[in-house]
């Protein structure tokens, strides 16, 4: 739906992001690795939300962390802004820093608990050198304050002070404060009560008209997913298995997989909720350290076929840029 | 208390807790739920006071003798009696708590920075340089003590500033294990690593994140440490491997004079016996009153701020 320009600000290729398993008294040894992140590809047009869902453990917060350059890359090809990214040192990576920010899912954890508000959402001004003159900092930090819906005064307090809203408020305002392109938003609301991830959601959907900014939404739950993106990435045991933008895939969920994610969404009305058929999921995540073979999901899959278990299906990638990665359409 | 005003401040700002309330809170606290532990608080600053001004409140200098009142007991003229050269058991105890504040708190200090140092680049960066250093660690401690104090002493000849150079050092290098411990813990918090993605430099997250919320440990590190080099000094120089005579210290006390008149003048052995245990349990109380205030995550508002300056 947004096609306004033809470079992404961000394009993800074939990333990889593996966690090894260490072994022997000096841990030395390589017991195993676990594959957090197994050949993930997506595009990210800039001003536009994708919404990364998944299971715990699918990988989500992985592959976010890994485009913030936190985790070491495996393999695959990180592009930025134009801009290769992947193997750029610590050093090269600090002014690239400024245009990628995260919110975290923790508002309690999130803020030092030692520092006053203002200080929290100067930091990233301090670390890049933008602070130089006082009464512009100052200026800046009560503009932020500002745009989040705080008041310039509760920058005097330190975060106990506040409540989950208020300091997830305090939280997308240090990211803000760089200008950033774009922010990884870490299940932002997925802590807070649901009246307030509403207000939540609300001023990221401001934020984002009012400032251009690109996002990557994970969640664990799909209405908030729906309400907020355009385009939405099922994620299942570090692989992507659909991408579709958000309408078609709530309309014509195409994976087994989101045909069940999307069956256990519960539904506000009791008479649609009667009716609502649930696709059950039987059994347990597999282990990433001994992923199945062929399609990762066959083995909980209720339309297995045997080729399933044989080889891993392709992307396939419809006329409506519908992809998804499934034997049943290959 | 503490808590519900705290939470009151939020929404009714005019009841905010101001700065300067804190270590006032702190201390009602203190007083109100630690009695044990308030008590331990003053008596540690009667024993600060005594340090610091023992020329004032000693009647006599450490090193004057009047021969005439030798071996004399306690008196109203010699408060806690005389020694075998007439020396006043009072006016040396005042001066020994100034040997024991001044080797307890250099050395405790001087540990614990060492302590920081080690732990929190352990800590923070670990992998390989922590492996290395901790194995050092490791082989360090497993000396005994003693041996190392023996050798030092040895090598660089008994005096005040040997002793606080060997426990720092036994001291500081073996409580690097539990900063280090505080610090795994911290850093594994968003907020490190929301720092860290924005691009705050290693040293200021070091100082401006880590150090700051590992306070409540090292306070509590610091008071045992603290009691614990006091016991030390005092045993090292009834070994004759600490302060050497005739400056006074309350393990020389013991050992030179007290155990030679034991029977003959008890209160030689007695009072700077009295004035280690007093010190010592004090100080303990006093941590301990500290660390079970400081470590349940302070219950809400506390003088968390204040402490860390």
């Amino acid at each position: 739906m947004l096609k306004m320009s033809a470079d992404p600000l961000l394009s993800v290729e074939d990333l990889r992001v593996e966690f090894p398993i260490s072994s022997g008294v000096l841990g030395s040894g390589t017991a195993g690795t676990v594959k957090a992140v197994d050949g993930v590809s997506f595009n990210l047009i800039s001003g536009e939300t994708l919404g990364v869902v998944g299971e715990s453990g699918c990988g989500k917060t992985t592959t976010g962390l890994a485009i913030l350059r936190m985790l070491g890359i495996a393999g695959g090809k990180i592009v930025f802004d134009g801009k290769d990214i992947t193997n750029l040192t610590r050093g090269q990576m600090r002014p690239i820093r400024k245009k990628m920010q995260m919110v975290y899912q923790d508002p309690f954890g999130a803020l030092d608990p030692r520092m006053r508000v203002r200080d929290i959402i100067g930091e990233p001004l301090i670390a890049h050198a933008e602070a130089k003159e006082k009464a512009k900092y100052r200026a800046r930090i009560e503009e932020l304050l500002d745009i989040v819906g705080l008041d310039a005064r509760m920058g005097e307090r330190y975060p106990h002070e506040f409540s989950g809203g208020q300091r997830q408020r305090i939280g997308i305002a240090r990211a803000l404060a760089l200008n950033p392109k774009l922010i990884i938003c870490d299940e932002p609301v997925s802590a807070l009560d649901v009246s307030i991830q509403a207000q939540i959601i609300n001023l990221l959907e401001s934020l984002q008209k009012k400032l251009g900014l690109t996002y990557i939404f994970i969640a664990h739950d799909l209405s908030v997913v729906q309400h907020i993106s355009d385009r939405v990435m099922v994620m299942y045991l570090g692989k992507v298995v659909e991408i579709a933008s958000h309408t078609e895939l709530y309309k014509n969920p195409k994976h087994p997989y989101t045909q069940a994610l999307l069956s256990a969404v519960p539904t506000p009305s009791p008479d649609a909720e009667a009716q609502r058929e649930v696709v059950l999921l039987e059994g347990e995540v597999p282990s990433p350290l001994n992923p199945p073979k062929g399609c990762p999901f066959h083995p909980r899959c209720p339309v297995a076929r045997p080729e399933c278990s044989v080889k891993a299906p392709e992307v396939v990638v419809d006329s409506v840029g519908h992809q998804v990665s499934c034997h049943l359409f290959s | 208390m503490a808590d519900i005003s705290g939470q009151a401040g939020v929404s009714a700002p005019k009841v905010r807790i101001g700065q300067r309330g804190r270590l006032a809170d702190f201390t009602r606290r203190l007083f109100r739920e630690k009695p044990l532990g308030a008590f331990g608080a003053v008596m540690c600053l009667v024993f600060l006071v005594t340090g610091l001004f023992a020329d004032f409140i000693a009647p006599f200098g450490y090193n004057e003798m009047n021969p005439i009142d030798r071996l004399k007991p306690p008196s109203v003229e010699y408060f806690l009696g005389t020694d075998q050269i007439g020396r006043d058991v009072f006016s040396r105890i005042v001066h020994g708590a100034r040997t024991s504040l001044i080797i307890g708190f250099s050395a405790a200090f001087f540990s614990i920075i060492i302590s920081c140092v080690i732990g929190i680049t352990t800590g923070y960066f670990r992998g390989k340089f922590d492996m290395l250093v901790q194995r050092m660690v490791d082989a360090w401690m497993s000396f005994p003590d003693l041996v190392v104090v023996i050798v030092a002493v040895s090598v660089f000849g008994p005096g005040m500033w040997q002793v606080i150079l060997v426990l720092s050092l036994l001291y500081g290098i073996a409580g690097s294990r539990i900063v280090r411990s505080a610090v795994l813990t911290v850093k594994e918090n968003d907020y490190v690593h929301a720092a860290e993605s924005v691009g705050v430099s290693t040293i200021r997250i070091l100082l401006r994140h880590i150090l700051p919320n590992i306070m409540a440990p090292i306070i509590v590190l610091f008071t045992t440490r603290l009691a614990a080099v006091i016991l030390v000094e005092a045993g090292l120089s009834f070994l004759g491997l600490g302060v050497p005579p005739p400056a006074p210290s309350w393990g020389g006390m013991l050992s030179f004079e007290g155990r030679s008149y034991m029977f003959q003048a008890p209160w030689l052995a007695i009072m700077p016996g009295l004035a280690i245990t007093f010190v010592v349990y004090n100080i303990n109380m006093f941590g301990d009153a500290l660390r079970d205030l400081l470590d349940p995550r302070m219950r809400g508002s506390g003088l968390k701020q204040k402490l860390d300056v």
